[in-house]
């Protein structure tokens, strides 16, 4: 293959300088693309982090020229005068004489060749996708078009914690349906009990993946592996139209603690904050003294005096509220007045509860309950994902896609309860659990973000509960607003398009010479990935694979794994007409 | 005339310079690359600026381009002014022309062999004396193609030697009609283009050239 240029110039901080070859159009060679440097002695596979020309030519002198007379001239210059270079970084290095593949320790000499990059040398680097362990994650971005794509170890991405990155319609939800449809299959064919818990914002993970004009445009992955999912929603409409199991926020017992945990989105009062615990205290005193079962005690706090004529059909008329017949409207009435009294004696608790009060009271327009039986759904829910025989799960949104509020609140409460349920299986002395457990989480800067890490039970789970086999993967539009000590423990990124240098710059924590990276990532175009880490050999930037393409493949992958077949070979097969491959 | 010649003629008959009885002058000095052209009294005023003229030498044929007319008395300084004209005083004086020099600069851009081969190459110097002829408009195509192949090299030799707009706008003018017989209008400009910018690198000196050029081109 005939060389596209030389290099001229290199330092191994810096990186490489190539001029390209003259008759080569710089327009054949965006930044992340991948070419390869030939010494002789070596084949270093590096990525384009910048591309720039010059002309020597006073283009000034061509302002007064009729155009069709400066258009010849620039033709003229341009095949002579005009000089283009390419800024290259060395990822890795084969040494032609022994085969070996390493991490480069030196620079290419002067004259090396520049070339573009074929199958095989692609296939030498990054290895080649099998459908065992390793499936193909995109075509890597190269001058022209390639028949190669690059392939994901699947069982390092999700045996360590990995980070999936990217603005508003860059493409995350399509990649990560791709990679959990991967890994089922993977987890199928090694018997790994893997189970997914995805927090599904826009119900793309459990219906449709829609485009921007809201056309569905392929089945979630729990749609396609549907006997592997079980699927939750706090919107009974979704439920009843999709075949999902009804999810409201759980306030059955629910205590402050929890409360203050859940409820962050509603910004609580400084003063209810503070006296939560108090409150909590006093109100179930309340419903104890007046023979009522104090883990009702947050209808103290959600209804007032004065609202409960406007909330009463939820007490009479919504079943999945309360149990009927639980409280009368009358019933209820007297409790909050007692309730009003007590906390009354108290002036500066009396403020706070009634400040608190005033925000709680939106969490009665949301899908909540207070029925026992959505507490153990919860419990439930965390069990199976525990357990060998389980399922996956998926919290499906629905109407809620946009409420902040009970998106927070239910993984919360899931989250905390996994918290716990791990914690106990500790002091049980059981440290090894049946299953690996995957937490997605999307937006995931509410659970994650700095300062909130250390406390959140996602955040815990993150930090202490990996090497028991729970790893929590953020998908997240802003990472610089992530917990450093979660990102720290990401073994892998996936960066998807981004703009805010901030966002940048902690999107690349973890890459070497990050900042020749930093300028392919505002490049990105929907749907290209950066990708390093220990899932890839070496980092790339691709275009992932389509999954609306693969996703009929990974159903018929799927069906004929369950039927028994193909157990020990691959799938499919390396085919020039494959769409994947 | 037609605006391409398909058959170029590639050689020169020099044969024809050697039988003709009419050269406008003979070889007065050579200085380098420039040489002075003594010129005939009877074809002075008839010899151009940017003529292209054709020295018949021993073995070859040099082939220059006049950039300067000379006309003086013999002895510097001697001129008296007449108030009669030069028709009256050749009337007067019918020797009068003995007193004055008549002579043209030109530049040596290339030669011709024996065989008509055409060089665009000034290495070769021709003898005093030696008798020189206006090349025939015909003959001067055969200095810009080569092979086939539209070849400007002695308009680079011109240009490295007289940097002058004025001058090379004559150039083109003098020489349009051949120009535009060689080839079509864009190739011709890619091709004096890059001439101009392989010499000049004055920026105001080029934008001059260039817009000369177009205009030139777009003549009728």
């Amino acid at each position: 293959m005939s060389a596209i240029g030389t290099v001229i110039e290199a330092s191994y901080s810096e990186g490489l300088l190539a001029i390209l070859k003259k008759g080569e159009n710089v327009e054949d060679y965006p930044i992340g693309s991948l070419v390869i440097v030939d010494s002789g002695q070596n084949k270093y596979l590096t990525i384009i982090s910048d591309v720039r020309y010059i002309s020597k030519f006073p283009s000034r002198v061509l302002l007064d020229l009729p155009e069709e007379y400066a258009e010849l001239a620039i033709s003229s210059i341009s095949s002579r005068d005009v000089e283009c270079y390419l800024s290259l970084i060395p990822i890795s290095r084969y040494s032609v004489k022994s085969g070996v593949l390493e991490k480069p320790d030196t620079v290419p000499q002067f004259g090396s060749k520049v070339l573009k990059p074929t199958v095989e040398d692609l296939s030498k680097f990054y290895g080649i996708a099998d459908a065992l362990v390793h499936y193909p994650l995109g075509k890597p971005k190269v001058a022209g078009e390639i028949d190669y794509s690059v392939p994901i170890d699947v069982g390092k991405l999700f045996e360590l914690s990995f980070g999936l990155y990217g603005k508003s319609g860059s493409g995350k939800t399509f990649l990560m349906n791709l990679l959990i449809g991967y890994a089922i299959l993977y987890a199928h064919k090694t018997k790994l009990k893997l189970r997914f818990l995805i927090f599904d914002m826009h119900d793309e993970y459990s219906v449709y993946i829609y485009d921007d004009f809201r056309r569905p445009v392929a089945e979630g992955i729990a749609n396609v592996f549907r006997d592997a999912f079980k699927i939750y929603s706090p919107d009974s409409e979704n439920c009843e139209r999709y075949n999902m199991e009804y999810l409201p926020i759980p306030l059955y017992d629910i205590s402050a603690e929890q409360l203050l945990q859940i409820a962050k989105p509603l910004e609580l009062p400084e003063g209810f904050v503070n006296n939560a615990k108090q409150i909590e205290n006093k109100v179930r005193s309340v419903f104890r003294t007046s023979g009522k079962d104090d883990k009702y005690w947050m209808l103290g706090l959600l209804f007032s005096s004065e609202t409960l004529d406007r909330y009463r059909y939820k007490l009479i008329n919504d079943s999945e509220f309360i149990e009927p017949d639980r409280f009368s409207k009358e019933e209820l009435g007297r409790l909050l007045k007692s309730v009003e009294m007590e906390i009354s004696k108290n002036r500066p608790l009396d403020e706070s509860f009634t400040a608190g009060r005033r925000r709680l009271i939106r969490l009665l327009d949301m899908p909540i309950s207070f029925k026992e039986e959505y507490r153990r759904r919860v419990e439930s829910i965390v069990d199976n994902l525990l357990e060998e025989d389980g399922y996956n799960v998926v919290v499906s949104m629905g109407k809620y896609e946009r409420n902040e509020v009970v998106y927070f609140a239910i993984a919360n409460i899931i989250g905390e309860a996994m918290r716990l349920k791990l914690q106990k299986k500790a002091q049980e002395g059981i440290m090894e659990l049946p299953t690996k457990v995957v937490v997605v989480l999307e937006e995931a800067h509410k659970f994650l973000g700095k300062g909130l890490g250390e406390y959140s039970p996602f955040g815990i789970i993150a930090r202490e509960m990996r090497k028991r086999g729970v790893i929590v993967i953020p998908i997240d539009q802003k990472p610089s607003e992530l917990d450093p000590n979660v990102t720290s423990m990401l073994w892998t990124t996936i960066v998807l398009a981004l703009t805010d240098p901030r966002d940048i710059e902690a999107a690349t924590v973890g890459l070497e010479r990050a900042d020749l990276f930093k300028p392919i990532i505002s490049s990105l175009r929907r749907g290209e990935a950066l990708v390093y880490g220990t899932a890839v050999r070496h980092p790339v930037v691709l275009k992932v694979e389509d999954y609306s393409k693969v996703v009929n493949w990974l159903e018929e992958g799927y069906k004929s794994l369950k039927r028994g077949m193909l157990k020990q070979e691959p799938i499919f097969t390396i085919s020039e007409d494959a769409d994947v491959i | 005339m037609s605006n391409f010649i398909v058959a170029v003629r590639m050689k020169l008959n020099v044969l024809k310079y050697i039988q003709r009885d009419d050269p406008i002058g003979e070889v007065l000095s050579i200085d380098g690359n420039v040489i002075n052209v003594y010129v005939y009294p009877e074809y002075y005023g008839s010899i151009s600026i940017n003529q292209f003229l054709i020295i018949v030498s021993k073995h070859f044929f040099p082939i220059t381009v006049v950039f300067k007319n000379i006309h003086r008395t013999k002895r510097e300084g001697s001129f008296a002014p007449s108030r009669t004209g030069y028709e009256r005083l050749k009337e007067i004086y019918p020797d009068i022309d003995r007193t004055y020099v008549y002579a043209i600069s030109t530049y040596l851009v290339g030669y011709s062999s024996l065989d008509g081969e055409v060089y665009i190459s000034p290495n070769i110097s021709p003898r005093l004396h030696d008798f020189t002829y206006v090349l025939d408009e015909d003959d001067t195509i055969a200095l810009f193609k080569r092979n086939g192949q539209l070849d400007f090299g002695l308009l680079r030799y011109l240009l490295s030697f007289k940097q002058d707009p004025l001058f090379f706008r004559d150039f083109l003018f003098k020489n349009r009609h051949v120009l535009k017989s060689l080839s079509n209008k864009e190739t011709i400009f890619k091709t004096v283009f890059d001439v101009i910018r392989s010499v000049i690198t004055d920026e105001r000196i080029m934008r001059v050239m260039l817009n000369d050029l177009v205009c030139v081109l777009e003549w009728e």
